[in-house]
């Protein structure tokens, strides 16, 4: 016994050095997770050196806030550094227990498999709840829940025989929304918080490949519409304002009160691919009552030079996506995240939350305190989730990354993150379901 | 050495020596076209799969097949280690030549494989196979009747004629030679290409001619040897918009070549998408090159990272990222703001005539591109496209004096060789004379052959007789 305890010490000990010289400055890791702040059962953060040095931590909880000390090393070195500890906020604030979010090759226009997949945030659980398997590897995009309930559920399944697959507990349907009504596909959603309706935008969508840009890809719309599908009836209606070829008008997304859809709309532009950079998508609003849409839309916002996408409300506030031009902003570098005010009707930049990468889709938790957003800051190409705690008054703490048993698995990972949203309990494995509505 | 150990040894050798003189580079394709890594997404992906342990095992193996020496002897392995498995159950079920039908079970298998572009159900039967014989281990174990004169010789004959099938068999003779042109195009081997891509080849399998195109054009050589390969029409000269594995590894390839890194790697995406993890050794590669070339060493490293997790690739994996530890990516040298640059395009024409406007013409681009407008038997924009070239004296590539000589061009302006010349007027007067062999003999292997071909095309159902603008 004593002989392996003393191999295990020694095996411990191999290559660190005995002394350690004093940092004043905190230790550059890989997430940054320096002065962030997390939920309160959030599972651990997980790190590794930035410069891929040897390193060993030790984790103190004092008045609600881990601090961690971090020593690191290169192999043979004589010293090593002993950084300041760095703090992790804990919020009382409650997080969703789960988050919701697509898989999928970051690259271009085929792939191989598409999961719908959830993850534990409490813990590293990941599973996946559909996967393009059962669509016979079809696209499946734009899932949305009713309020977070993972047992009400939309999305939208693309190619051979698809539609959308609508769940509701243990009943799940295909309905190929292109077939009914206006006949026009169904998008982007956006369910109703009365659960009744759901908006959805109508998408012709494509992208063009550059041929020497940094930004390899423009993804951009021909067409687009809102309709309005009532879940009660399986119908579809559109209403005049928010259909026809003159404005493309995408994005819907609910008041909290259910009173309002905000969406985005720009005009339509001949020979789109030329002229991108004439699309401006401008943050609309119009009124709703009685299942229908009243009266005329609404311009909240615009910016000559700058484009709208995936509006968000809370409290009042909506978070957007602010890209310089188009519709797909998770291709532009630029593209970041932005309040909007509706009472003083100006729009900010949320400087918290931004990098000199692109910053795209978010979504809120259930009770506002939180946001979950996609972001390619950390190599431009694969998009990877972050979770912000929101402080109030237009402002965010600092932004983490979704942590991983094992941090290097943000390395590995071939896939990217897409439409992440909170849900408020696990999901059913929906995969053998779903598979059987495309065997038929 | 024992008889009974012959026949597996035989078939070893046998399964060896095919593989490594006739198969050499399917094997390497295999290779290229799997992945294997010690990530935790790479086996959850495979562990949730339907042959988990198939494809593990299949997976593992198939990195070491770029070595052809090694991949030759696991294939050899596999097919042997089946042949001793099925033949260790069989001999407990006590069935009769049960050495003879182990062997015919796994050249069957040898033969059915040699065909297949993945190791892994070789390796599920020789696992099936595996299992059957620990099965059979619960069968007493009578004394093995000695095997009869003539099965070894049986055994032997059986063995040889399978590998000679192997050897001659149309479809794995393509393959090899298809899988030869694409690893030498990966390599830059432009005279290995032209080797196996040659005119007569590409008679049997038209793939090869975009890649001997592609090697031509790299050589400089582009120009004088188009159109000595069996054209029929400008599809043939590319694999312009076809989304399948050649295609999209080809299209890679190419971008490549034309230094266009964007589409070389949307190119490789989709080469990925069609494999069975969405991305493979020579995706993982290739990406890392194309991103060191563009100057992205954030999106290099990463993939770098994964690769490390290759067992066969490791060390390479790590040289890169020692290399390139800390290289700056470079920042958007090209200038065109992503609102204005050009896109492609379905049409390579154009798409050409797009890299020209943007200054990003290389050589093999502008042949290819003068290439086209012959193709298309576009002659008066051809002759307007030569004419903003400068050609050094006697350098004008044989193809293009052959469609200048057809666009009715001034003869004091442009240096065409005697030789052209001469075979050119021996080309009208057989189609003035309406000289049918004369036109084949004199047109055979050059422009003119291909010209009378689309115009025959396009005149089929109205008037057979092609108008010859030179004549």
């Amino acid at each position: 016994m004593i002989i392996i305890a003393a191999a295990l010490v020694l095996l411990s000990s191999c290559g660190r050095p005995s002394t350690f010289a004093e940092s004043e400055e905190y230790p550059p890791i890989w997430p940054d997770y320096v002065g962030v702040t997390v939920p309160p059962d959030m599972a651990s953060l997980t790190f590794r050196m930035s410069d891929g040095r040897k390193f060993t931590q030790k984790r103190e909880m004092r008045d609600g806030t881990e601090w961690i000390s971090v020593k690191a090393w290169n192999k043979g070195d004589k010293q090593g550094v002993a950084y300041k500890p760095f703090p992790v906020y804990r919020s009382e604030d409650p997080i969703d227990p789960y988050i919701v979010y697509r898989l999928i090759d970051p690259g271009y226009q085929s792939w191989h498999s598409i999961t719908i997949t959830q993850r534990e945030l409490s813990s590293y659980k990941e599973t996946h709840i559909v996967s393009s398997e059962s669509d016979t590897r079809g696209c499946m995009n734009c899932h949305t829940f009713y309020n977070g309930d993972p047992q009400h559920m939309v999305l939208h399944a693309r190619g051979r025989g698809g539609g959308t697959v609508f769940i509701d507990g243990d009943e799940v349907k295909l309905l190929n929304i292109a077939t009914i009504g206006p006949k026009l596909q169904g998008v982007y959603p956006a369910w109703h918080p009365g659960g009744r309706y759901i908006a959805f935008s109508s998408n012709s969508t494509h992208q063009s490949f550059t041929i020497a840009d940094r930004q390899p890809i423009e993804v951009y719309d021909t067409r687009s519409d809102i309709i309005l599908m009532d879940l009660q009836t399986d119908s579809v209606t559109t209403y005049p304002a928010l259909v026809g070829a003159e404005y493309l008008e995408t994005f819907p997304a609910w008041s909290e009160d259910g009173k309002t859809l905000y969406y985005c709309s720009a005009d339509f532009v001949e020979e789109i691919v030329n002229n991108r950079s004439q699309v401006h998508y401008r943050l609309m609003a119009i009124d709703f009552e009685d299942g229908q849409f009243v009266g005329e839309p609404r311009l909240l916002w615009e910016d000559p030079d700058g484009s709208v996408s995936f509006p968000r409300c809370r409290d009042g506030l909506i978070l957007f996506t602010h890209s310089s031009f188009g519709t797909f902003p998770i291709w532009h570098e630029e593209a970041d995240l932005w309040f909007f005010d509706p009472e003083t009707g100006e729009a900010a930049p949320v400087e918290e939350l931004n990098s000199d990468g692109t910053e795209s889709y978010h979504s809120w938790s259930s009770n506002g305190k939180w946001i979950v957003f996609s972001s390619r800051r950390d190599d431009g190409r694969f998009t990877r989730l972050y979770l912000a705690h929101y402080a109030g008054d237009g402002h965010f703490d600092k932004p983490f990354m979704l942590p991983q048993k094992n941090p290097s698995h943000n390395d590995l990972r071939l896939k990217s993150y897409n439409v992440p949203d909170f849900i408020r309990s696990e999901s059913p494995v929906r995969q053998k379901e779903i598979a059987r509505l495309f065997a038929k | 050495m024992k008889t009974k150990a012959l026949i597996p040894a035989a078939l070893f050798l046998a399964v060896a020596c095919v593989s490594i003189f006739l198969q050499p580079c399917s094997l390497t394709h295999m290779q290229n076209c799997g992945l294997f890594l010690l990530t935790p997404d790479w086996f959850r992906e495979v562990l949730s799969g339907p042959h988990p342990v198939s494809e593990t095992v299949a997976s593992f193996l198939v990195q070491f097949y770029d070595i052809p020496v090694v991949g030759a002897l696991i294939v050899a392995a596999i097919i042997t280690l089946t042949y001793l498995f099925l033949n260790a159950a069989l001999r407990r079920f006590r069935l009769p030549c049960h050495r003879l039908v182990s062997l015919l079970g796994a050249l069957a298998l040898w033969f059915f494989t040699s065909r297949l572009a993945s190791n892994q159900i070789p390796v599920m039967v020789m696992l099936i196979a595996a299992g059957l014989a620990l099965v059979s281990l619960l069968i007493r174990k009578k004394k093995e009747k000695p095997a009869a004169r003539w099965e070894f010789p049986a055994a032997l004959v059986l063995t040889l004629a399978v590998a000679a099938l192997i050897g001659t068999d149309a479809r794995t003779v393509r393959q090899e030679r298809l899988a030869k042109v694409e690893i030498n195009a990966v390599l830059h081997h432009w005279d290995k290409v032209l080797e196996v891509a040659t005119p007569e080849n590409s008679e049997k399998d038209p793939r090869l001619m975009p890649y001997a195109f592609l090697a031509l054009g790299e050589k400089g050589t582009l120009g004088d040897n188009a159109f000595k390969y069996p054209l029929t029409s400008p599809d043939d000269f590319a694999m312009e918009g076809q989304n399948t594995l050649v295609a999209n590894l080809f299209n890679s390839l190419l971008n490549e070549c034309l230094h266009v890194p964007n589409e070389a790697i949307h190119q490789m995406f989709q080469f990925s998408a069609h494999l069975p993890h969405g991305m493979s050794h020579l995706s993982l590669y290739q990406l890392i090159k194309y991103n060191l070339e563009n100057g992205n060493y954030t999106l290099a490293r990463k993939y770098a990272e994964i690769l490390k997790h290759n067992v066969k690739s490791h060390s390479v994996a790590k040289k890169v990222l020692k290399t390139y530890a800390d290289a700056v990516d470079v920042a958007d040298t090209t200038g065109h703001s992503s609102a204005h640059s050009l896109v492609m395009t379905k049409d390579a024409q154009i798409n050409l005539a797009q890299m020209n406007t943007l200054g990003m013409s290389t050589p093999n681009s502008v042949n290819r591109f003068l290439c086209y407008q012959l193709l298309y038997g576009d002659l008066e924009n051809f002759k307007r496209s030569m004419e903003t070239l400068t050609w050094p004296k006697n350098k004008i590539p044989v193809n293009y004096q052959e469609g200048l000589l057809l666009s009715e061009i001034d003869l004091v302006y442009w240096d065409i060789d005697d030789k052209v010349l001469k075979r050119f007027n021996a080309f009208t007067d057989a189609v003035m004379k309406g000289d049918n062999e004369a036109i084949r003999r004199t047109a055979l292997g050059n422009y003119w052959g291909y010209y009378i071909l689309i115009k025959d095309k396009e005149l089929s159902g109205r008037d057979s007789d092609a108008e010859f603008p030179g004549s």
